[in-house]
């Protein structure tokens, strides 16, 4: 074949850059712009919810105030004069009595003008656990009296909906991360010793695999987590919801790391590695399963989504986390009856962070998959 | 063909019976049972002959007796359609649930179809126009698909439902309907409301399926095949889709007995709650938080039987379809 | 530089054709003259090129041949060399992201009546009306991999029905002899039943067993072989002008690959169509093919009946090809091949393609000028600076060239390796 790339030179050593498999990995991911959108977007949730979230948020989750299920108090630019100014600020609130609700309500006071201002004092709280600090990264003058910066409103409580968010995601996504590490482990080990030694074990541990799925999982959880006793501390409560997600979807990994193995078993890279004396254990833990890696990873990536979700449905339906705990699915908990919709629509404000959340998990996912292929596609 | 039926029937019944014995021991977890619950209940309302009543119940209900024994006598019961009493409602489950059950699969099969109605011209479009405008709509949608589930979806939808249209709820019946005997103009009604909840329902499965019809026709199209029907001179429509789709299709069916089918069941109960739908759903949910321990396992025990069902008729779809499974 | 060789040496650097098996008939090797056929196809400069993120990769750089009525003619070439896009090209089903960027390809299509209708393919539309009556019932293909070039969830009996039923009318065309039907593809197809003893026909005279069971067979039921003959059987069910026939047994077991050659004679010998023949096996081209054509990177090297190419190879790069087979009787050290590897498209050699890889290289020459493709005896058509056309100040060439002005067959590598 011959190209017209420029004047035909002489024929000359073409340089060889070598690549490993990893680079190659990242190369691919790279061009794909879905894919590292997704991948930002999923690292800044991380370090917003779970990193720093005292830092990102506002006020404490559970701070309650005065203010019950006030509405969203909208940023604008304008300054005092009610001219354009750079400085956000926001207007106060004022309740009204709603005679015909029997309600009281809480509307926006434009005389009341508090501005944004950032990197400012605020609540204290403990960064990264242990330091102490009161730095925020926006809020009102807290000096100002009466001063609140509600951005998405409160709910019944009075608390801060955007620091909820915010606090909120730190346990969906822990959840998330933790439930598919103990599904990663849980299912690559027994998928593995599944297909490896085949038998018995194989016979038996598939059997408890193909239970486990036809278990339709979310009546299962919901069953589950009915058992939980309510007296439980929310922590235990947290713990043993993970636990029980993991617990269930482990199955459908194991299957599939389990056919992973039995295509690479007999693979001649595995009867040489056992020609020269290599243990099964070393077979399987140095050999096959670091085989699989790649296939696990993009599962898993793919699974946290799901377990995001089904702690967020659980949690809806009152039988996950109740509060004090605060988790996506405990805010929508409250927003569970028309009646609140109605009067208080901006609770639904955490839906859309979830959507974008797991859009993000799903093109990083997806992007990751394509990129571990290198042999696949354009 | 048929002993593979028997077979898998067979099989399906001992799925049952352990889906349902561990459903039971599920049931039982929570510490008490539903009678104390009940006491404390008619205690708190002032009844107090709550007492002596707890006897009557404990013997009515059978729960004085040891574990297996009831549940030994609930499955027996349940084979001849017996379904045990609701302690709610004080009702037989099996009156209660009726109709609900009915539903429940009417609203499943709709999803079922709408999904499918929707992900497979998207799926072959997306893969026969690749990377033209159209196929990058169709993944950026799918993708916000897969991350909106039904009931989160649902609760918009109420919000909108409420507060923008000032309806009161989402059914699926009118209110003149509502508990009106079968006839034509139910069933009308039954669809005009019916779609909505569906689409909800078929929104996550049918983003996830084009997705997948994508990957498996991209794949079918560079096949040597493909190639080979379109040399012999067939139109580019006939050779995608007698050739190419169809043999997309065969992994598509199994998705469907295997994920799109639980999903779906899960995905409507959930959604069913959230806009309050006569269907199994938001009974089941009800029975859980008050241990309502019959109507909660009899709902689980029909969520399973649905799946299983569904199983086995797309692993029977399956082998008409493809004649290289035929020979088992 | 060189001398002369002596004529032990030429007659014992002559390549031999390894032996095939030989059909029971006794058949002369007599070079076919089928100069006096019509022409079938005229491949004309035709130009492929490949737009890909680097650049333009020219696929298939100016080529051209004739095929006629009742001709096979083979395409020999390495992997990548852009013989099998040549045949798709004919077909006008190039993968993108090529396109046919310049040349023509004539299609003289007889007619019924005995009249011959010219085409142009490359103009025709893509996937549109006309190139599709053409497709399978005027030139048909077969494909190197049998084992997935059938769809596996239709029969056998299906696939040739298919084909049948689009192009209907064809079949009844030649068995109602000479015939006319007007407007051929209004005929009226063939009914359900109709159609299946066509197929059943076809399947029995591609030499598959029990064609009856056969023809509701799925293609996981047949064995390669097997899958091949009723490739075979469905690009012949429409009697078609033209196969095309890329690979068709490079997939296959020597013993197979033997039998379905054998069975590509027959079939040619009684419908008269002529074959293009592709291969990288000069074996299989030595007993199937009339006139060869030797390509490398997109460009003819050689083109010349069979017996010439064999027997006077003119081009460096069919000479190398030709001492890569091993021989039966002849003992070496260690097996010719051709240094070097097909270089990068993007950073191809100047001059002559071929030069780093040439055994005559001529330094300050072959990588200078690029040689013309020239007729330099009479149908033997070659590019290279050995012979006089596009190199006029070759007195260091006339010193290379044997006194009968063929190029001696020198390649230093057989020349260590030969015991006296």
């Amino acid at each position: 074949m011959a190209a017209v790339a420029g004047k035909f030179r002489k024929p000359k050593e073409t340089k060889q850059v070598s690549q490993s498999y990893w680079s190659l990995v990242w190369w691919k991911f790279k061009k794909n712009r879905l894919a590292v959108v997704g991948g930002i977007i999923v690292l800044l949730y991380y370090l917003i919810c779970m990193i720093l979230p005292g830092f990102f948020a506002p006020y404490p989750a559970n701070a309650e105030s005065r203010f019950l299920q006030a509405p969203p108090q909208r940023v604008r630019f304008v300054n005092a004069e009610g001219n354009f100014s750079l400085r956000p600020s926001v207007f106060g609130l004022e309740s009204e009595m709603d005679m015909a609700l029997r309600k009281r309500t809480w509307v926006v006071d434009p005389e009341q003008r508090y501005p944004l201002y950032f990197l400012v004092q605020g609540e204290p709280y403990k960064a990264l656990g242990f330091i102490p600090t009161n730095l925020h990264l926006f809020g009102v003058d807290q000096a100002t009296e009466g001063a609140t910066g509600f951005l998405f409103g409160t709910d019944r409580l009075g608390r801060d909906v955007f620091s909820r968010i915010i606090y909120g995601g730190r346990i969906s996504l822990t959840i998330g991360l933790v439930g598919v590490i103990m599904t990663l482990t849980l299912g690559t080990v027994l998928g593995a010793i599944s297909g490896f030694y085949g038998g018995t074990v194989d016979l038996i541990i598939q059997r408890m695999t193909e239970f486990l799925t036809a278990f339709p999982d979310l009546p299962l959880f919901m069953a589950l987590s009915a058992a939980i006793p309510v007296t439980w501390p929310s922590t235990r409560v947290f713990f043993m919801i993970t636990l029980i997600l993991a617990f269930i979807k482990w199955g459908g990994l194991a299957r599939q790391v389990r056919g992973l193995i039995l295509s690479s078993r007999e693979r001649e890279y595995v009867l040489a590695a056992k020609s020269f004396g290599a243990s099964d254990y070393r077979l399987l833990f140095k050999h096959l399963i670091p085989g699989t890696m790649s296939h696990v990873i993009v599962i898993s990536t793919l699974a946290i989504p799901g377990m995001i979700l089904a702690e967020t449905a659980l949690s809806f339906l009152g039988l996950g986390l109740v509060p004090p705990t605060v988790s996506w699915g405990v805010m929508l908990f409250e927003v569970n009856n028309v009646r609140t919709i109605h009067f208080a629509p901006w609770l639904l404000m955490v839906v859309p962070f979830i959507v974008l959340c797991v859009l993000a998990f799903n093109m990083l996912g997806d992007g990751l998959r394509d990129a571990m292929d290198p042999y696949g596609g354009k | 063909m048929l002993p593979f039926i028997a077979r898998r029937l067979g099989y399906g019944v001992i799925m049952l019976v352990l889906v349902s014995f561990v459903s039971f021991i599920i049931i039982q977890l929570p510490p008490g049972d539903f009678l104390t619950q009940k006491i404390a209940e008619l205690q708190a309302r002032g009844d107090r002959s709550a007492e002596t009543r707890v006897d009557e119940y404990r013997a009515r209900y059978g729960l004085d007796k040891p574990f297996l024994t009831q549940y030994g006598i609930w499955a027996s019961n349940f084979v001849r359609g017996d379904f045990g009493e609701s302690f709610e409602y004080e009702r037989p489950v099996r009156e209660l649930l009726g109709q609900r059950m009915l539903l429940t699969v009417i609203f499943a099969l709709a999803t079922l179809i709408l999904t499918w109605l929707i992900a497979i011209p998207l799926g072959v479009y997306s893969a026969v126009k690749q990377y033209s405008v159209g196929d990058q709509i169709i993944t950026t949608l799918s993708f916000i698909g897969l991350g909106t589930p039904g009931f989160l979806l649902a609760l918009v939808v109420l919000y909108f439902a409420v507060v923008v249209m000032g309806q009161d709820a989402v059914g699926l019946f009118s209110r003149e309907f509502k508990d009106a005997p079968w006839s034509l103009a139910r069933v009308w009604d039954l669809l005009k409301h019916l779609w909505v909840p569906a689409l909800l329902g078929a929104i996550t499965g049918a983003a996830a399926l084009v997705r997948i019809m994508r990957g498996n026709l991209l794949e079918i199209l560079g096949q040597p095949y493909v190639e080979a029907a379109r040399a012999r001179g067939l139109k580019n429509r006939t050779v995608n889709w007698r050739h190419a789709v169809r043999m997309a299709i065969n992994p598509l069916i199994v998705i469907l007995g295997s994920e799109a089918l639980p999903g779906i069941v899960i995905g409507n109960a959930l959604i069913a709650i959230v806009l309050n739908l006569p269907t199994m759903g938001p009974l089941y949910i009800n029975a859980l938080l008050t241990q309502d321990m019959y109507m909660a396992g009899t709902v689980l025990v029909f969520f399973v039987i649905m799946v299983l069902l569904g199983n086995l008729l797309a692993d029977i779809m399956l082998a008409v379809v493809d004649p290289r499974i035929r020979l088992e | 530089m060189a001398s002369p060789n002596s004529k032990s040496e030429v007659e014992a650097n002559k390549p031999v054709i390894p032996k095939t098996k030989k059909p029971k008939a006794k058949r002369e090797r007599v070079p076919n003259d089928l100069s006096k056929n019509p022409v079938l196809l005229e491949v004309d400069d035709i130009q492929i090129q490949f737009a890909v993120r680097d650049g333009i990769v020219r696929a298939v750089d100016k080529m051209s041949f004739v095929v006629r009525r009742g001709q096979t003619v083979g395409i020999i070439g390495e992997s990548g060399c852009g013989k099998s896009v040549t045949s798709r090209a004919i077909m006008n089903m190039i993968p993108k992201p090529g396109k046919i960027a310049g040349g023509k390809i004539l299609f003289h299509m007889p007619e019924a009546d005995g009249s011959v209708t010219q085409v142009n393919l490359v103009e025709l539309e893509p996937d549109g009306n006309e190139i599709r009556k053409i497709r399978g019932a005027r030139i048909a293909m077969i494909f190197q991999e049998p084992m997935s070039s059938l769809t596996p969830v239709y029969s056998a009996g299906f696939h040739i029905g298919e084909a049948i039923k689009l192009h209907k009318g064809r079949v009844k065309r030649r068995t109602i002899g000479n015939e006319m039907i007007e407007n051929i593809q209004d005929a009226k197809g063939l009914e359900e039943d109709e159609a299946r003893e066509v197929a059943i026909g076809m399947l029995r005279k591609v030499g598959l067993p029990k064609p009856e069971q056969r023809v509701d067979a799925y293609p996981h039921h047949l064995s390669g072989g097997q899958r091949q003959r009723v490739m075979i059987a469905i690009a012949l069910s429409c009697y078609p002008d033209l196969l095309i026939a890329d690979e068709p047994t490079t997939a296959l077991d020597v013993s197979i690959e033997a039998q379905i050659l054998e069975l590509m004679q027959e079939l040619k010998r009684d419908t008269g169509m002529a074959i293009i023949f592709i291969t990288h096996n000069l074996g299989v081209v030595a007993e199937m093919a009339d006139e060869i054509v030797v390509m490398y990177l997109g460009k003819e090297v050689e083109k010349v009946n069979t017996i010439e190419l064999f027997e006077q190879p003119q081009h460096p790069y069919t000479q190398a090809l030709l001492n890569s087979i091993p021989r039966i009787g002849k003992k070496v050290d260690k097996l010719a091949t051709i240094e070097g590897m097909v270089p990068d498209p993007f950073n191809l050699p100047s001059g002559c393609v071929f030069h780093p890889r040439c055994a005559h290289m001529m330094p300050g020459k072959c990588d200078v000028v690029v040689p013309e493709y020239a007729e330099i005896m009479p149908k033997h058509w070659t590019r290279c600076l050995l012979h006089d056309v596009s190199w006029p100040d070759n007195a260091e060439a006339q010193a290379l060239k044997n006194k009968d002005g063929s190029i001696p067959n020198r390649l230093p590598s057989l020349e260590e390796a030969h015991h006296a």
